[in-house]
């Protein structure tokens, strides 16, 4: 049941009507909706997801500090997370016996990257003593299933939601909701997946599936690429955020207009930012990140680190050399001199070109498709996917790209603090109905591309 | 104020809000529709189809919008209901032809200049060619335009398009909405019996006209219209044009004979075969008319090469018994490939997600098709 569709419009409808009549109940009857909601992802899936709920539960009312507790729902986590999502690329002879003995093809499940992450993060702070335990089985099974952001995060902590799911099941008091501010979050995002997502899509598609004919086009497809996944992303983490305010649970935020970023630290404080700090906290800073260590190992914990949230993505090498040259950018950046040109406009522009430049290695299906399309990109190779075949083409497409990037800014300043005044000052049935109208028909809108979000296949 | 008027109040606004957010998306799709956006962002399709006392459908006379399922372009259907400029009549020294076919004539894949049709007319001049066209245009659907509509062009030559395998749907296909061949009297005759039906009744009433009405005048109109032909909850990515697997290169010994055999079959029927009646009634329409009439056929192999001779002589003896002349129009194509493979490359002439030959033409396809037929037309016509 994907966010930009009728089905999760009518189903969201009929749990907000039921949480506003029986707001007693409105904990189970979240946790009831929630599980309806990954029932519709599978059975394989919903038996994994409760599977993994049980294991994590009963093994985290033992006793919290045992470290060896910890290792044991680690390895568990990794091993059940690396079967469905690496076997095929770290053992793939034994991986496709295996689907012949089964005589089928297990499919990866959906959103075990965001809920793996974050019941770890949930043990790991338990032992870490910085979470209070969740002793209520249904209690940890709304931690886990939350159905607004179980497939594609944001990957939300314990100390974050725990107190808010504690006053959902065990207190009568609801707090205040400005409903226009969740609307306009949701009308943010279907905006930005059904208007922009889905528009750019097969025009990037194109450009990546056919080498690009020209340096215009292979620059213009992964700019477009860029865009693509960032409003796909986003658009699903805004009515993410939103659906779950409406109904009471404050979410995160995820990101903030990361091309706007001048450097690449900037970058990933705007971009992903829950799994960035998951990364962090939970990776690089154990493995030593951070201190002060000899050049050659704090380079090292870098390319690690940032190579495993490459490969999060996926299990393929152009994940990880994704996540390796981030490392290394990030790593490089803090040697840069800074002078009057930090931040500057050329700044950002050499940074946004190095972007442009790794987008490719994420989005091309291999590494030598990778590697083609960017000697494409420096005019050392050719192919024959031309966009823009006359100057007046290419001006329309150069000034089509910058209202995308003027489409960041206009979102700058949506997040700034008056317009949020003015939102709670319209938090009215006459707006709400504007919003609601606004969604619906953005849903009913059948479209060209119509594609699941990107992320949902992490 | 009470509760209860409160809760009241409190409807009415959002019912207020939901008509206003309803505008704003029908304005929203407007203002895109007036810019260069509409080449990129959301638009709603046009919905160009009124239900037909003979073809049982028809182009809508003035409907105009864009279309966006394959390639995006603006569409303008004329005043007597073509997808064709308006029609000169007082130009009496021109070269008429009708022509008729189905979704790959109907072109809306592309702009109208660009249609192989409109090509014609600018290599050929004193030539007009007059566009009966139309999406899924069957074989039955097609002798029921020309009798009905395409006599009344006073034409040189008629030219039907014809899919091979439309001929194979006939009898199979439940083509309610639409004439079809049906066993009459130890033959075919068409049949008309999809005026009963009640999805029909509904489309000719009242009801129905006020739902075109608001179709031809409301974009949310269309966008509804879209969702309900695509599925109110489609389960997969509803991008599924439907991708043609014939590899055009390699020609089987087997493929070939299959379908060199379902012309034998053809013969072998005699007069109850459905392809032979609709040569039958597309040569009697010729013969009524004083006309002549050329079948530039598609699909008429499993693939194509250059053993076709034998294949083509055959098809030709049968269509010389009703004085129809013919083109192959997927031979013609890879013999001009081969012939100009610069100006007409395979890879550029595969259309939209089709492969060479199959498939909606993109606009090089319409050029390598006008080429095709513009030799054919101007041997036929002596021009």
């Amino acid at each position: 049941m994907s966010f930009n569709s009728l089905v999760f419009f009518l189903f969201y409808l009929l749990i907000f009507f039921l949480v506003k009549r029986i707001s007693k109940y409105r904990g189970v009857i979240l946790l009831s909706g929630s599980l309806l909601f990954y029932f519709f992802a599978g059975i394989t899936d919903i038996c994994l997801v409760i599977f993994s709920i049980l294991i994590n539960y009963f093994l985290s009312l033992k006793v919290t500090e045992n470290k060896a507790r910890l290792f044991l729902i680690i390895f568990c986590n990794v091993v059940i997370l690396s079967f469905f999502k690496y076997r095929y690329f770290f053992v793939p002879d034994i991986s496709y016996q295996l689907d012949d003995i089964f005589n089928t093809k297990i499919l990866l499940p959906l959103g075990i990257s965001f809920y793996t992450f974050q019941i770890l993060s949930y043990q790991i702070d338990l032992y870490r003593k910085k979470v209070e335990q969740i002793k209520s089985l249904k209690e940890f099974s709304f931690f886990v299933l939350f159905f607004p952001q179980v497939i594609a995060g944001p990957i939300v902590r314990a100390n974050k939601l725990f107190p808010q799911i504690k006053n959902l099941f065990r207190s009568n008091h609801s707090r205040l909701i400005i409903y226009t501010f969740g609307l306009l979050l949701c009308v943010q995002g279907v905006v930005k997946k059904v208007v922009f997502a889905d528009s750019l899509a097969p025009y990037s598609d194109a450009i990546f599936n056919n080498t690009p004919a020209d340096v215009f086009t292979a620059w213009l497809g992964s700019y477009l690429f860029a865009f693509q996944i960032y409003f796909d992303f986003s658009g699903y983490c805004d009515i993410a955020i939103g659906a779950a305010y409406i109904l009471g649970i404050k979410l995160p935020v995820n990101f903030r207009q990361p091309y706007l970023a001048v450097n690449p630290r900037d970058f990933w404080k705007r971009w992903h930012i829950t799994l960035s700090n998951w990364i962090r906290d939970y990776i690089y800073i154990p493995l030593g990140g951070g201190q002060n260590k000899k050049i050659f190992f704090s380079f090292l914990i870098l390319i690690s680190t940032m190579m495993l949230a490459g490969l999060w993505h996926g299990a393929n090498w152009t994940f990880i050399v994704w996540g390796a040259i981030w490392g290394g950018y990030i790593y490089f950046s803090r040697y840069m001199p800074k002078n009057r040109l930090s931040g500057s406009l050329i700044h950002w522009f050499f940074h946004f070109s190095i972007v442009l430049l790794l987008w490719v290695i994420f989005r091309s299906s291999s590494m030598s498709d990778a590697l083609t399309y960017i000697q494409v990109m420096f005019g050392f190779q050719h192919g024959n996917y031309a966009v823009g075949l006359n100057h007046v083409d290419k001006l329309l497409i150069v000034l089509g790209c910058s209202l995308l990037m003027f489409a960041h800014q206009i979102e700058k300043i949506s997040a700034s603090k008056k317009v949020l005044f003015l939102v709670k000052k319209y938090d009215n049935s006459i707006v709400h109905g504007i919003l609601i109208a606004i969604i619906f028909w953005l849903l009913v809108y059948p479209g060209d591309s119509n594609t699941p979000f990107i992320y949902f296949r992490f | 104020m009470s509760l209860s008027r409160l809760t009241k109040q409190n409807h009415l606004h959002l019912l207020l809000g939901l008509i206003v957010g309803s505008l704003i998306i029908e304005c929203s799709f407007r203002i895109i529709e007036l810019t260069l956006l509409w080449k990129v962002l959301p638009v709603a399709e046009i919905s160009l189809f009124k239900p037909d006392y003979y073809s049982g459908y028809r182009f809508r006379e003035n409907a105009e919008g864009i279309w966006t399922t394959e390639n995006r372009t603006k569409i303008k259907i004329s005043s007597i209901g073509l997808r064709d400029n308006e029609i000169n009549n007082e130009l009496s020294d021109m070269y008429r032809v009708v022509m008729v076919g189905d979704s790959i004539a109907e072109a809306l894949q592309v702009d109208l200049n660009d249609t192989f049709q409109a090509l014609l007319e600018k290599k050929i001049k004193k030539l007009e060619v007059i566009n009966l066209s139309m999406s899924g245009a069957v074989p039955s659907v097609q002798v029921a335009l020309m009798k009905h509509y395409g006599t009344n062009f006073n034409a040189n030559a008629m030219l039907y398009i014809v899919d091979a395998g439309d001929f194979d749907k006939i009898n199979t296909q439940n083509s309610s909405g639409f004439p079809k061949y049906m066993p009459y009297k130890e033959s075919y005759s068409l049949d008309y019996s999809f005026r009963d039906n009640a999805n029909y009744q509904f489309r000719t009433s009242k009801a129905g006209q006020l739902i075109y009405w608001m179709l031809s005048h409301s974009r949310l109109a269309l966008i509804a219209n879209s969702r309900k032909n695509r599925g109110l909850f489609p389960k997969k990515n509803i991008q599924n044009i439907n991708v043609h697997t014939n590899n055009n290169e390699s020609c089987s010994a087997d493929l070939q004979a299959t379908m060199n055999s379902k012309w034998d079959l053809m013969n072998s029927y005699g007069s109850e075969n459905v392809r032979n009646v609709f040569l039958r009634d597309i040569a009697a329409i010729s013969n009524k008319n004083s006309t002549k009439t050329i079948l530039a056929m598609r699909n008429i192999h499993g693939c194509i090469d250059n053993n076709s001779q034998e294949l083509h002589e055959f098809v030709k003896k049968i269509l010389d018994g009703y004085d129809i002349d013919f083109v192959d129009l997927d031979y013609e194509l890879y013999q001009l490939s081969n012939s100009y493979p610069e100006r007409f490359p395979k890879d550029k002439l595969k259309g939209f997600k089709s492969s060479l030959g199959y498939g909606h033409l993109n606009e090089k396809g319409h050029e390598a098709y006008s080429e095709i037929l513009k030799v054919k037309l101007k041997k036929f016509l002596m021009l």
